[in-house]
């Protein structure tokens, strides 16, 4: 007669068949006329349990479950900057050169002093940021790959964007760190990686405006949402950075809705026919949600870039009417990138 | 038909934790995972009709160590100061000799763990999260005829690596 093989009989010690299932009855039977094979079994199953027992070691001493309540609360939708679900991880990055929105004059600080407060603290945001904003190209539906964030050498001078009078042609990314560090550290990593690069670029290169307070009136193509916030904000940014305790938890990040983006008048560009999810307003600029569909979700980062910036992703660049730069990547076809840019114009 | 997450996460919690302990091989960050883990369960709107939502948990949970694994080298440069200090807070001598023999068995489990397959490792620590054999088959994408040889070597390679690292450590105290 056949004996039983070492991953049947595995499999019936661990009970993975159900007894009135016909491999089961097909080896009890056989079970009942071969001892062999019942030493066997009772081998593979003193193999299981002495394997449980050594796996037991190698667990946490105690662990408690929290509450379920408490998950849910913090599953809430009213989270703050959080890296996406894993149904949601798949995001595409545009980073948009179009509109920008500044703090408004604050005193220059010392960038590098202000990085290293902030780097250590909100290190899991700023890789949870990273990780929306990194432009990869990583075709995968899982989370996003955490780009590693700039080292706080990096010069971060250009951090806010304060300058409104920057100069009637260029749309430069330049301005002054807004006096509260640790938010701005974090909302750092708001803008594409690449616009940190290039950026810097500008500033090593004396391309930055200084500025202080704004003394004319912000260039008009497509500014009117700069003026909006840089009112808002000349008239007391230390008003605006003692924003609600959410913005500042979340580094300076105020998430609003779409209603209450349009009644501040900001200026946003959208995917049309896309749900919006929400609008964060930072330092740096917009950072806009939409639905994708499929689990995905579309992100859109509004940013000022020099008009002769190069992109440093991988993706595809699309040169939109207004001269505006739109570089896609992330893991979705080529062919479905180019139609939302082009959905975008 | 919609999934009582309640449930799920009374019968399941502990399980995943001890499941990410044996990937970040720390107890507080196995926990904090497994939270996110769920968190994140219960935020995916299409999670919400699952036919099999224990499998679907270990997924986000696996893609979770995943990532942290990725991340683990450079969130070590600012833990590796706070165990430091953890450190000289020691228990009472009796407790002390006990946390450190379960340390290293556990550095001994880990060791056994290391060495063997990907996926045998895989397909054993799903089994000791209590996962079936169908769901074992699903989140590895091995047959299920193929999953009781797997477990029955990688249990085999388990105790054989790890009793024999028992003993050498006892014939080393003399």
């Amino acid at each position: 007669m056949s004996h039983v093989d070492e991953g049947e009989l595995t499999a019936y010690a661990d009970g993975a068949w159900a007894p009135h299932e016909a491999d089961a009855q097909r080896i009890a039977q056989h079970l009942a006329e071969c001892a062999n094979c019942r030493n066997r079994l009772a081998l593979a199953q003193s193999l299981s349990a002495r394997a449980s027992q050594i796996l037991a070691v190698a667990a946490p001493v105690q662990v408690s479950t929290p509450p379920f309540e408490q998950l849910r609360a913090e599953a809430a939708p009213r989270r703050q900057w959080t890296a996406p679900p894993m149904a949601w991880a798949a995001t595409v990055i545009l980073a948009l050169g179009i509109g920008w929105f500044g703090r408004g004059a604050v005193p220059r600080v010392d960038t590098r002093s202000a990085v290293m407060d902030g780097s250590a603290e909100p290190s899991a945001l700023q890789e949870q940021d990273a990780a929306l904003v990194a432009p990869s190209v990583e075709a995968s539906a899982s989370v996003p790959t955490l780009t590693p964030a700039p080292t706080p050498a990096s010069p971060r001078g250009r951090a806010v964007l304060g300058s409104a009078g920057a100069g009637a042609a260029t749309t430069e990314v330049v301005g002054q760190v807004a006096s509260a560090p640790a938010e701005i550290t974090a909302t750092d990593q708001v803008a594409a990686e690449e616009g940190a690069r290039a950026e810097a670029r500008d500033m090593a290169t004396g391309k930055s405006v200084a500025a202080s307070v704004p003394a004319s009136p912000p260039p008009p193509a497509a500014q009117m949402a700069n003026t909006s916030l840089a009112e808002r904000s000349a008239d007391g940014v230390m008003r605006r950075m003692a924003a609600p305790a959410e913005a500042r938890k979340a580094g300076g990040i105020e998430h609003i809705a779409i209603a209450e983006a349009e009644r501040r008048g900001l200026e946003l560009h959208l995917v049309p026919e896309l749900e919006v999810l929400r609008v964060g307003v930072g330092s740096k600029g917009l950072i806009i949600e939409q639905k994708l569909g499929d689990g995905k979700m579309l992100t859109i980062t509004q940013t000022t870039v020099s008009p002769d910036r190069r992109s440093d992703t991988d993706g595809p660049v699309v040169v939109m009417r207004n001269g505006a730069r739109v570089t896609l990547a992330g893991p979705v076809a080529l062919d479905s990138l180019r139609a939302l840019a082009q959905k975008i114009r | 038909m919609s999934i009582d997450w309640a449930q799920v996460y009374a019968s399941t919690y502990e399980d995943v934790v001890r499941f990410l302990y044996r990937k970040v091989w720390d107890a507080d960050r196995a926990q904090d995972l497994a939270q996110e883990t769920f968190v994140r369960c219960l935020r995916d709107a299409n999670a919400q009709t699952l036919i099999n939502a224990r499998g679907f948990v270990f997924t986000v949970a696996n893609n979770l160590a995943r990532d942290e694994a990725r991340t683990a080298i450079r969130r070590r440069k600012h833990l590796v100061l706070l165990k430091g200090e953890a450190e000289v807070a020691r228990p009472a001598a009796a407790d002390a000799e006990e946390a450190i023999e379960r340390e290293q068995k556990t550095a001994a489990v880990e060791a056994a763990l290391a060495d063997m397959s990907d996926r045998d490792r895989e397909v054993l620590l799903l089994w000791d999260a209590g996962l079936s054999y169908q769901e074992i088959a699903q989140q590895t994408g091995l047959a299920i005829g193929a999953i009781g040889t797997t477990l029955s070597r990688a249990r085999r390679r388990l105790v054989d690596t790890y009793e024999e690292m028992e003993r050498q450590k006892h014939v080393a105290r003399g």
